[in-house]
């Protein structure tokens, strides 16, 4: 059975069906529903009956356009199967849990449930080309997403993110064309391009534009600036696709792509790429600490992690390209669930701003249990997955520079700095000293009240769901660790071969 | 014997009055004249080269006729059109010929 | 005789007659049914192209040849033509008044592309291209009581005659200087003659290539393109957009290949310089646009920058994807314009399509994948006629073109994406207001429709499955002459 192409055609043809069947806006939800169920219970069919010691599973391989030797060539290995999952589960919470707008309701589902086909089909695919497609495939249902049901500068917010995605794709599409036609065989199929030997001037220069193409997409440093925009401005769900999923594709696409098919070339712009994470770290919590509402500054908070994944990456050693891979399906689920949470706090009290949020233990008090659970796992609190991930990379950088590890480290620091002021503000404070928490009406507070609507069950839901994940994989990490055990120690053997 | 070369600097000064008249000329069947003027220098050049190249093929001057024949054709439908443009305008000077941005 | 082969041109021919003489016998009210009419021509000579397609090259006394690259380029001639014959028929319900001539004359002008396109001669090319020219200057003026119309037909029709007298002096020298009109001859003629010690050669190559580059519309002999795609009916611009530039191409193939490929280093040059202007100055000044036929006209000037960038290359695998490119170019452009012509009457400024969306959501939906595919985002078949055409540029190790390529390509999105953010994005008073007068839903005539409807099932077919399209393409450029490649 076809089951990656299962997974990945169901939501299109979700899409296809909200799109184009006649009746009414609220059938459209059911749909959507069933088209991101379907993916979840395959890929967790995936998940456990994936064999731990082989390398391709489940591939399908079907040539697609002969004229240009492309081919339908999709596969599943260490390196996506978690991410799969993360996907599936991240759709389908949003499509079930959160709250959208009547506007064009249909167009909205359509368009999210194409994106979820693309991201699907950039982590499954195995071929150079297929994978672009379907990488380009995120973006166009991505502004819209953010251009139609955006907030009040959607309009810019979603041109930039165009823009600049697509400049930085079609460099990758150059430095995949250049791979091709330098390859011997011929070919855009990822596995066979693994045993091609390419001179490493070539090698360095491919990486080059590989660097700047996907610098862009995770995003790094200099390259960053359309992002903070777009996880402002799009719509909450949206917000949880794109810091969850679509900055995923960035770092996917460097260790599938770059490091993998240029090993030489990368290794010798390995600094560099530490570099610009490390200073992406830096600049992202030193902006994040700088913010006055709660989106904007996850929106740099989640920059920093990619900074902290990327770093991963760049230390080139088995242990951090673990914590990476690991970070990577973590970092998905947490992103994904603070802007949920974060979702959550703007239905039920009607704001974001840290300077008018207060007392939320009060208000909403298991909203703000699950959002205080839900930054500590962000910081990396032991006990949680995310602890395991970070120590995993910074332990990588450490061995490989020192430098890297202590930057990364103040990186850190700085964001327990302003999660830590900005918590307890905003679950405390508007409580006069002599009165005990809760017991006193915030009423009196000069700067009025916060009206309270009722919670959204299945949101709270989701949240809870996701922190069972976090917490059970900080116990019990194997589960996923031991699915990409092989795959980084065939990654660090390939780049360190002569 | 007139040498070739004769003929086609002929033409050439033909060609570049033409092209003078087309660039300076303000009025429309002053350029279409001039058109016709280095239309004209194309057929002389096309009956010089059938008559000292061509030997005794005599396609050069083959296509001369149809030059001749299609650019009457053509300067049949821009007098047509320039008709047309005065009826709706009255005037068929180029500078005011401006309702489209250049 | 071979008359069999030409059937397809006599079909044509002998359908743009009847439509003609029967135009003298009709009724004004019933005159509709002369449109429709006029696309079983098209049909039939496609039909007759299919049945012929796998015979023998043959050429008709060194003036014609006819072959697979002639009816790969035909049928993609015929099939835009159908379309916007199509597209006429409710356009013009009321507007021009002899609707017989209209489409006799976009018929006689096919027969002359289909000529041109086999043209294997200077005295046939001429004549050909003649026959294309003069109906297309009479059609953008075709809506006599419109000043903008005439306008636009009276600066295509003076630039486009200067354009040939150019190109014809061009031609006398290589005649002169080869003694021979068949491009065969002459590419023969020219390998024997030393190239550089003939300066009056590479004068006349670029005066034929200047000729060229007015028809295709390559920068810098562009200047007509915005004015007369605004100022035409929009069926007449789908049509300049599309037939003319895709025959202008194929000619152009044809003669590169045969009579000047021993002047590939000289002409190369040429087309490096064109195309990397096309694409910048197309580009660009796309940018700042507010009319959306001016806007495609620019557009459509990039995009010839992009095919032009074969010709730069210079090898099969190049032109097979230039071919490649024109169909996906004609299909969309088509599609495109149809839309325009449905849903915008009188003024074109892009401001008018705001809240599209709520008015006709099919129409938005369509437009969006036509520009979609314009700039090139996969899986669109623009995406796979610019990958083709990238990838045989750095196959030939010209990755720098490609750059400059890739990025044009992303300068275009902004103003493509500017349409779609005033169809969809734009929810504010304009939108608000469109709503309330035009009580929703926008009325949109069932042939425009159809049109729009076979446009956008071509698109998602190519998208879906290029293979049979690019397999075309590669047929079609196989069928050229080989001598410049081997």
């Amino acid at each position: 059975m076809p089951l990656l192409s299962l997974i990945i055609w169901t939501p299109i043809l979700g899409a296809i069906a909200i799109f184009f069947l006649p009746g009414k806006e609220s059938s459209a939800k059911k749909i959507a529903l069933v088209s991101t169920a379907i993916p979840l219970i395959l890929s967790i069919y995936l998940l456990f009956h994936f064999q731990l010691n082989q390398d391709y599973q489940f591939v399908e391989n079907v040539i697609w356009v002969k004229g240009l030797g492309v081919s339908y060539f999709l596969g599943v290995d260490g390196l996506n199967l978690s991410l799969v999952l993360l996907v599936s589960l991240l759709s389908f919470l949003v499509v079930m849990a959160m709250h959208q707008e009547e506007y064009r309701l249909r167009a909205f589902y359509s368009c999210l449930l194409l994106m979820e086909c693309g991201l699907l089909g950039v982590f499954l695919s195995l071929d150079l080309i297929l994978f672009y497609v379907f990488w380009e495939v995120v973006l166009i249902p991505g502004y819209f997403l953010i251009g139609i049901w955006g907030g009040p500068n959607r309009q810019k917010a979603s041109i930039k993110f165009l823009m600049y995605t697509l400049l930085g794709s079609l460099v990758m599409l150059i430095a995949i064309l250049a791979i091709y036609f330098r390859a011997d065989m011929h070919t855009f199929s990822i596995p066979a391009l693994l045993t091609a030997n390419f001179s490493i001037g070539f090698q360095r220069v491919i990486f080059i534009f590989l660097l700047i193409g996907l610098a862009i997409k995770v995003p790094l440093f200099p390259f960053h600036s359309w992002q903070p925009d777009a996880y402002v401005e799009a719509p909450n769900s949206i917000t949880v696709l794109l810091s969850g999923l679509v900055a995923k594709m960035g770092v996917y696409g460097f260790i599938r792509v770059g490091y993998s098919l240029v090993p030489q070339g990368s290794a010798t712009f390995s600094w560099l790429v530490c570099i610009l994470a490390v200073t992406t770290i830096i600049y992202a919590n030193l902006c994040a600490a700088a913010q006055t509402d709660l989106k904007r500054m996850f929106a740099y908070s989640s920059l920093g992690h990619m900074g902290l994944i990327m770093l991963g990456v760049g230390a080139l050693n088995k242990i951090g390209i673990e914590g990476s891979i690991f970070h990577m399906f973590n970092h998905g689920i947490i992103a994904g669930a603070i802007f949920m949470a974060i979702s959550m706090i703007q239905d039920t009290l009607g704001t974001i701003e840290i300077r008018k949020l207060r007392m939320i233990v009060h208000y909403i008090p298991t909203g703000a249990m699950l959002f205080w659970l839900l930054l500590l796992a962000s910081f990396g609190l032991p006990g949680m997955s995310s602890f395991i991930a970070e120590f995993y990379i910074l332990s990588g950088a450490f061995q490989s520079q020192v430098i890297f590890g202590i930057i990364a480290m103040t990186g850190t620091v700085i964001m327990a700095g302003y999660i830590f002021s900005m918590l307890p503000a905003i679950s405390f404070r508007g409580t006069s000293s002599d009165s005990g928490l809760g017991h006193h009406q915030p009423s009196s507070d000069q700067a009025g009240t916060l009206q309270v609507a009722a919670y959204n069950k299945k949101l709270i839901f989701s949240l809870i769901s996701l922190s069972v994940i976090i917490i059970f994989l900080g116990f019990y990490p194997k589960l996923l660790l031991s699915t990409f055990h092989n795959y980084a120690a065939q990654f660090i053997a390939r780049i360190q071969l002569p | 014997m007139i040498s070739l070369s004769y003929y086609l600097t002929f033409s050439a000064v033909l060609f570049c009055v033409g092209v003078y008249g087309v660039l300076a000329r303000r009025n429309s069947i002053m350029i279409l004249v001039s058109i016709e003027l280095m239309l004209n220098a194309v057929n002389i050049n096309l009956v010089a080269f059938s008559a000292y190249v061509g030997g005794s093929d005599l396609t050069g001057q083959i296509f001369s006729l149809f030059a001749i024949a299609v650019g009457a054709g053509e300067i049949g439908v821009g007098l047509a059109i320039i008709l047309n443009l005065y009826r709706l305008r009255n005037t068929i000077n180029i500078d005011q010929i401006d309702f489209l941005k250049w | 005789m071979h008359l069999n082969l030409l059937l397809p041109e006599i079909i044509i021919f002998l359908t743009g007659t009847i439509i003609l003489t029967a135009d003298l016998f009709m009724q004004e009210k019933s005159k509709r049914i002369l449109g429709i009419a006029a696309v079983a021509g098209p049909v039939m000579a496609v039909i007759q192209l299919v049945r012929i397609f796998s015979l023998n090259p043959v050429s008709f006394n060194g003036l014609f040849t006819i072959d697979s690259f002639g009816h790969v380029i035909k049928i993609i001639l015929l099939l835009s033509t159908g379309l916007v014959i199509l597209l006429s028929v409710d356009y013009f319900n009321s507007s021009i008044t002899r609707k017989g001539e209209y489409y006799c004359l976009i018929l006689f002008s096919v027969v002359g592309m289909m000529f041109m396109v086999s043209s294997d001669n200077f005295i046939s090319f001429f004549l050909s291209l003649q026959l294309t020219s003069i109906p297309l200057y009479i059609l953008s003026g075709i809506d006599k009581e419109d000043a903008r119309s005439n306008e636009a037909a009276y600066k295509y029709l003076m630039l486009g005659m200067l354009a040939s007298v150019v190109m014809l002096y061009g031609m006398t020298f290589i005649y002169g200087l080869t003694a021979a009109t068949n491009f065969d001859a002459i590419a023969w003629k020219l390998s024997l003659i030393d190239i550089h010690s003939q300066p009056i050669l590479l004068m006349s190559v670029i005066f034929i290539l200047a000729g060229f580059a007015f028809k295709i519309a390559a920068v810098p002999f562009h200047f007509w393109v915005p004015d007369t795609y605004e100022g035409a009916p929009t069926p007449v611009t789908s049509f300049l957009a599309t037939a003319p530039k895709v025959a202008g191409f194929a000619a152009l193939i044809r003669l590169v290949t045969t009579a000047f490929s021993p002047l590939i280093a000289q002409w190369r040059i040429l087309f490096i310089i064109l195309s990397v202007m096309s694409m910048c100055v197309g580009n660009i000044v796309a940018l700042s646009q507010t009319n959306i036929k001016r806007m495609l006209g620019f557009s459509s000037i990039a995009h010839v920058g992009y095919v032009l960038m074969a010709f730069a290359v210079a090898d099969q695998m190049a032109f097979s994807a230039a071919i490649f490119y024109l169909m996906i170019y004609g299909i969309v452009n088509i599609g495109a314009f149809a839309v325009v012509a449905g849903v915008m009457q009188g003024d074109h400024h892009i401001k008018k399509l705001a809240g599209l969306s709520e008015r006709s959501p099919l129409m938005s939906f369509s437009i969006a994948i036509f520009l979609i595919s314009m700039i090139g985002i996969p899986p669109t078949p623009g995406f796979w006629g610019k990958f083709d055409l990238f990838a045989s540029a750095i196959n030939r190790g010209m990755t720098w073109l490609a750059i400059i390529g890739i990025i044009n390509s992303v300068i275009s999105v902004y103003y493509y994406v500017n349409v779609l953010r005033y169809i969809y994005v734009e929810r504010g008073d304009e939108a608000a207001k469109a709503k309330a007068s035009a009580a929703s839903q926008l009325e949109i005539p069932q042939l425009m429709k159809l049109v729009v409807g076979i446009s956008l099932v071509i698109t998602v077919i190519i998208a879906v499955y290029p293979q049979p399209f690019i397999e075309i393409a590669k047929t079609a450029a196989m069928a050229l002459k080989q001598q410049l490649w081997l």
